[in-house]
């Protein structure tokens, strides 16, 4: 255990003086080298960077992203805002309840709370600060209901979970539903608390006619997680043809049903999901390494054992490292998480007896809550820069909406058919 | 701004422009290629052999030629609480600091990298009919664009 101690000391050092995650854990993985020589000879180093991306399955992440980005540059954000608006605009605090409806919406289509925050954001917070709303309460709501892109398929996070430990994809999309539609449900009633409190505004009902024509704008953006969750159930292909054929759908619907996209706009989207992609695939490939330490020093047995000797239950086995891994969310993002702890946690949590799909969900929600946590809360600082307010601020007021996603992941690590229903029924 | 500053910020930003469209471009082409597969296989019952490799090397080239482009626009996934808390100039002796690393990292990572091209050179990829040793060509060109990107950056900041 010295081993990976040392390599997550060093790792997370580097990554404290801003040192970007991917060159901390290459140097993290010198440090192991050089201090247990000969166990990691040199040329182990350039295997396991490019054994971390061989695996096609990797690419879902990049048209995933495509997708989303191609949706958003064809003219997705303001039919899905519209109808969120026509959903439920009509109840007191109604853009803040709009624009967690947007949210749950988009999360369909992006996989990315970061591009929903920065998509919903850009419209709703400005938007709701006309009506009266305070900035830091507007990026308050647009952050926390990013969060639920993580979860409702297509989720980039939970491909990466799938590609590191023994969970199914197809089983963690489909488990996720019910826990993304939770988060919806409970900030919704966050949102409403808040707005009775307050005294918020709410925006005259626009009627069934507004509401259809709203819902037939969109259909075709909201059909895109079905087909891809239909099209995984069924076979059809492999998360990655899935993911490239999400992409295609989206530039086919972009250019020539909506035709609110151009040329020029659709390869402005590919130019900028390529860099996104990027960003999370050179994380990747150095964590190859990472993977091979642990493998290679067996942290997961030892591990196993320390889970074991707890002598917990399986469901509070999972709530203590649901609350590991919200305080590491509150330093480390995501695919951070999620590519250095998920490969070495899962093996023996699987062996405390801890369903892998669970699990996963533990993990992308808990991930999910890391983004609005300060001091390492990326979706707190977007959305305060997006509503030009303090970030001290709009951690503040996210205070209630953090709290409730606590209470939810709480249930989903207590109650396993929270997430293990769906995928019961869908796999007969 | 010195002379030796003012070209490093044009390299560097023409660097990151000609980065950008090849990322692009490798993107079109993942996806183009995963689509053609598909249709392949539902219209003809037919796959291209050397599809799943091509596929990986695009892939790795995506990852390891977005490497030196987020660097050089400061890009990358990093963490940034601790130091907002620090004097500009200390911040700015790390910046210094963090590039220095990278290109340590990147020549030492390129050195690695041509001990496991040396070893592959003589294992086939079949599919492809070349040496598996390519498998590795976008980790060590990566390498040396990161290290021309930190080296930019480093001028660039120059007073």
């Amino acid at each position: 255990m010295t081993g990976i101690a040392l390599v997550l000391v060093v790792m997370l050092a580097l990554i404290a003086f801003r040192v970007p995650v991917f060159l901390a854990i290459g140097l993290a993985t010198v440090a192991f080298a050089a201090a247990f020589w000969p166990i990691m000879q040199p040329m182990v180093v350039a295997q396991s960077v490019q054994r971390g991306l061989d695996n096609t399955a990797f690419t879902a992440i990049a048209y995933f992203f495509l997708a989303g980005a191609i949706m958003n540059a064809g003219g997705m954000s303001a039919r899905l805002l519209r109808l969120a608006r026509a959903l439920v605009a009509h109840i007191r605090g109604g853009l803040s309840h709009a624009n967690i409806a947007a949210s749950m919406v988009f999360a369909g289509i992006s996989g990315s709370a970061v591009a929903d925050a920065a998509a919903v954001g850009s419209v709703m917070i400005p938007a709701m600060k006309r009506d009266g709303y305070s900035g830091a309460y507007a990026a308050a709501v647009t952050g926390a209901s990013a969060t639920i892109g993580l979860m409702i398929p297509p989720s980039i996070p939970m491909v990466v979970f799938a590609l590191f430990t023994p969970a199914d994809v197809v089983d963690l999309f489909v488990a996720g539903v019910l826990p993304g539609l939770l988060m919806g449900v409970v900030l919704l009633v966050a949102s409403v608390v808040v707005a009775y409190r307050r005294g918020y505004p709410a925006e005259v009902w626009a009627g069934w006619r507004e509401l259809g024509q709203a819902f037939r704008g969109s259909v075709l953006a909201l059909l895109m997680p079905v087909l891809v969750i239909a099209a995984l159930v069924g076979g059809a292909a492999t998360v990655s043809e899935i993911g490239a054929l999400a992409a295609v759908y989206a530039a086919f619907v972009s250019l020539f049903i909506y035709r609110e996209a151009r040329l020029v706009e659709l390869w402005r989207a590919t130019v900028e999901a390529a860099v996104d992609a990027a960003r999370v695939l050179i994380i990747i490939s150095l964590s190859g390494a990472l993977v091979w330490i642990a493998a290679r020093i067996g942290v997961a047995p030892a591990l196993a054992e320390a889970l074991s000797s707890l002598a917990l239950p399986p469901a509070l086995t999972l709530l203590v490292i649901a609350v590991g891994l919200l305080a590491l969310g509150t330093v480390l993002e995501p695919v951070t998480i999620l590519v250095v702890v998920a490969p070495i946690l899962a093996p023996a949590a699987i062996l405390a007896g801890i369903d892998v799909t669970q699990l996963g969900i533990v993990f992308v929600l808990a991930c999910a809550i890391g983004l609005v946590t300060p001091p390492v809360g990326v979706l707190l600082y977007l959305t305060a820069a997006q509503a030009g307010a303090g970030v001290a601020t709009v951690a503040r007021e996210s205070l209630v909406f953090l709290l409730a996603l606590i209470a939810l992941l709480i249930a989903v690590a207590l109650w396993p058919a929270l997430t293990l229903w769906l995928p019961g029924i869908v796999n007969g | 701004m010195s002379r030796v500053a003012g070209l490093a910020v044009t390299a560097r930003a023409a660097l990151i422009q000609a980065l950008r469209v090849l990322l692009g471009l490798l993107l079109l082409t993942m996806v183009t290629l995963e689509t053609v597969q598909v249709l392949l296989r539902y219209l003809f019952a037919d796959s291209l052999l050397w599809g799943r490799d091509v596929g990986l090397l695009l892939l790795l080239s995506l990852a390891w030629l977005g490497a030196p482009l987020l660097w050089a626009s400061q890009g990358h996934i990093a963490v940034d609480a601790l130091l907002q808390r620090l004097p500009a100039r200390a911040e700015r002796i790390v910046a210094v600091a963090v590039d220095l690393l990278a290109i340590a990292a990147a020549i030492g990572l390129a050195y690695v990298t041509v001990l496991a091209i040396e070893a592959f050179s003589l294992i086939d990829m079949p599919s492809l009919g070349v040496s598996g040793a390519v498998r590795f060509y976008p980790v060590l060109l990566g390498a040396a664009l990161w290290s021309l990107a930190a080296l930019l950056n480093l001028a660039a900041e120059r007073r």
